[in-house]
């Protein structure tokens, strides 16, 4: 990479991709085609409209990668929009990141919202933010703390932590009527902990079924608790 | 073709003794792949079935080889489309299980010396088909053609060859493995290959090789 060249864009500007060292945009800018580069930077609103490659994103204003995306760290704290398949190493989201076609980062940390129109599939995914993913999270470690809503079409893997948070806004939304759930059809893993969740079968060994859970089916080889609070239709020793 | 004996997911945990969280990180390693997993509605709403004899076997091997091997490696021997490995015509004349004559026939009609596992996988299933007079040598050229046309759609291998006849002629189809295939009442399966199958045995031999 040593005799390739920067790229920036700080007023409006259009250009073609190819190869780059580090690639910054400030103000508006968009570049057509591929790319390939050591960093990609958006901090203003930035749109690539093909495939990225790079070593490391970061996306502090509006940024929307239109083909797949594969790096090895990916950092979003303002909006970004990813409109194909997103393979990484590390996944940072602060602000919102969308991803058309599924998540796959060894390591994924948010707090702040995740959405995903396919699978997403992580060695660690910790959330303490608000996740909305069609498909299955598939992750050896599931560790959540979410407020007001979140959803997975399934869980699963070795440990799911699910907990909800305290907040002086789900108490007033409560007094409506609205309450703070977690959705998904199946959580299935070795040790699963949940908390505020609704789902419809939960598989695993040992089994922490917390407050305000209202759960149809649950099947375990180990330890079952349930609070007092939930609501479990079946549960079956097997 | 039938569709064969499902296990569900949870009689396949209790018969081999693996966990959730290891079936899950196998399915995130590509050790199982996608089209394993058949969702179907039941009484307890959906459950995840799986073609027992392929499951049953690739556990096996998994639980067998991870030991000696990191799960990279053991997906490397397992799963193809993972092997982004190129072979010479010098590594595949040191392969036994494979027809010479198929191999000048391969190499003369797809114009080149360099291989890739798809690839190789053609070139193992037609040493078999002769090997099995399935077909005879003076068909390979024309079967070649009819492959050069399937290699760009195949980026894995779930998908099964079926060998039919009918009348005195045999004919070629691929499938993908989900798919359900009818055919007429003249018409024969003679042989079939799981491509799935194949790469494994395919692979076998080629770590044996890779040994020497």
């Amino acid at each position: 990479m040593d005799n390739l060249t920067d790229l920036k864009i700080s007023g409006m500007g259009k250009t073609a991709g190819g190869k780059f060292r580090d690639i910054k945009i400030s103000g508006n800018g968009e570049i057509e085609g591929d790319v390939q580069a050591n960093t990609l930077n958006i901090s203003g609103m930035g749109k690539v409209s093909g495939k990225t490659v790079a070593e490391k994103i970061s996306v502090s204003g509006m940024g929307t990668l239109s083909g797949d995306v594969k790096c090895s760290s990916i950092k979003g704290s303002g909006s970004l929009l990813i409109d194909g398949f997103l393979a990484a190493d590390i996944l940072h989201a602060s602000g919102s990141i969308s991803v058309r076609n599924g998540i796959k980062s060894r390591y994924i940390r948010s707090s702040g919202y995740i959405n995903s129109g396919d699978g997403v599939e992580a060695e660690e995914f910790r959330s303490r933010g608000e996740f909305n993913i069609s498909g299955l999270l598939n992750a050896n470690n599931v560790d959540v703390v979410f407020g007001w809503r979140s959803y997975a079409g399934e869980i699963g893997g070795e440990d799911i932590r699910i907990r909800h948070m305290k907040y002086m806004l789900s108490f007033i939304l409560s007094i409506f009527g609205k309450k703070d759930r977690l959705e998904t059809d199946l959580i299935e893993g070795n040790n699963i902990m949940i908390e505020y969740a609704c789902a419809k079968t939960i598989r695993g060994n040992n089994i922490m079924i917390g407050d305000n859970c209202l759960v149809d089916l649950v099947e375990y080889s180990g330890k079952l608790e349930i609070s007092p609070s939930a609501v479990v239709k079946n549960k079956v020793k097997v | 073709m039938e569709e064969g004996d499902l296990i569900t997911k949870k009689e396949l945990l209790k018969l081999t003794g693996i966990s959730y969280g290891q079936l899950y990180r196998w399915k995130r390693e590509n050790l199982i792949p996608e089209s394993w997993f058949i969702k179907r509605a039941s009484y307890t709403g959906q459950e995840t079935f799986f073609p027992r004899e392929k499951i049953l076997g690739r556990i096996a091997g998994i639980l067998e080889l991870k030991d000696k091997y990191s799960l990279e490696e053991v997906a490397d021997m397992l799963s193809p489309e993972l092997t982004n490995r190129i072979f010479n015509s010098g590594d595949l004349r040191d392969i036994r299980a494979f027809d010479s004559e198929v191999r000048e026939t391969f190499e003369k009609n797809l114009g080149k010396s360099y291989f890739n596992f798809i690839e190789l996988i053609f070139i193992f299933i037609v040493s078999k088909l002769i090997k099995e007079s399935v077909i005879s040598s003076l068909h390979i050229d024309e079967f070649i053609e009819s492959m050069k046309n399937w290699f760009p759609v195949l980026n894995s291998t779930s998908f099964m060859l079926i060998v039919f006849e009918k009348d005195t002629v045999r004919f070629f189809l691929l499938a993908r493995q989900d798919s359900r295939i009818f055919h007429d009442n003249g018409t024969r399966e003679i042989t079939s290959y799981d491509l799935d199958e194949v790469s494994k045995e395919l692979n076998l031999i080629l770590q044996d090789q890779l040994k020497k």
